[in-house]
């Protein structure tokens, strides 16, 4: 039997000054995620946050864990909208170990329990960090 | 719901761009990341964000509802090189409006840098 177990966990909040300045980084000025009342009219009833911005909040605490190590893969749904302002909670749980690869889970979860990111990925760690 | 722009799509289709990330960009992402290390390369976010450009604004475009994007990472995507970034249809399933596309980004010199595929439902 294995056990996973989580090597890492943050709690942090999207501002929709975060979403405006991934908005620039990627090009993504999709309304949705930059024009508060555009988006009171959508079903969502607010912005929401890039996928890629809640991908970068999981990609930049795998580098303060482990930050020798190569990301050979990663997986991503998102099956619930972020909001700005809510406490996110990332949770990174180790599922595997093979040599030097890591796999691990990433999920982003919001106040009300709902999932917004749901990921897998394979990190090569460095001699060191085996 | 209506699938009239569901139907205009096709397998094989196909939509690209390009992009140049400055060193600029990077330190900006990490500043928005509050990370306090300098970054080798491209981030890796910031690849699958000209995935998730491409979707959202061009195929299958505004209205796309991104479910899932898996990716594999070859080789580095270097600060200053000229990134080509494509979205390829590869799957259509109408009965649930879902899309599925192959998502690769290249290097300046053509090698390798993502591949990958994304899921996407796309109706109104």
């Amino acid at each position: 039997m294995t056990e996973s177990s989580i090597p890492c966990e943050q709690a942090f909040i999207l501002s929709q000054e975060d979403f405006d300045r991934f908005a620039r980084l990627s090009g993504d000025h999709n309304p949705i995620h930059v024009d508060p009342e555009f988006s009171a009219r959508t079903s969502f009833g607010r912005t929401v946050s890039h996928g890629m911005l809640l991908f970068s909040v999981v990609r930049s605490l795998l580098a303060q864990s482990w930050p020798r190590s190569v990301l050979k893969s990663q997986s991503l749904m998102f099956p619930a909208p972020a909001y700005a302002g809510d406490t996110l909670e990332l949770v990174i749980e180790e599922t595997g170990r093979e040599g030097r690869t890591l796999t691990l889970t990433t999920t982003i979860t919001r106040p009300d329990g709902e999932t917004c990111l749901a990921g897998q990925c394979e990190l090569q760690l460095s001699e060191e960090e085996v | 719901m209506s699938l009239d722009r569901f139907d205009a799509l096709k397998e094989g289709l196909s939509a690209s761009t390009r992009r140049v990330f400055a060193s600029e960009d990077l330190q900006e992402w990490c500043d928005l990341c509050q990370l306090d290390q300098t970054w080798q390369g491209v981030p890796e976010p910031l690849i699958a964000g000209l995935f998730s450009y491409l979707l959202g604004e061009e195929l299958p475009g505004h209205g796309t509802n991104y479910l899932k994007q898996a990716m594999a990472f070859h080789a580095t995507a270097e600060a200053g090189e000229t990134l080509t970034a494509s979205v390829t249809i590869s799957r259509l399933r109408r009965d649930k409006a879902l899309a599925n596309l192959k998502t690769v980004c290249t290097g300046h010199d053509g090698r390798l840098i993502c591949d990958g595929e994304a899921l996407v439902l796309f109706q109104h």
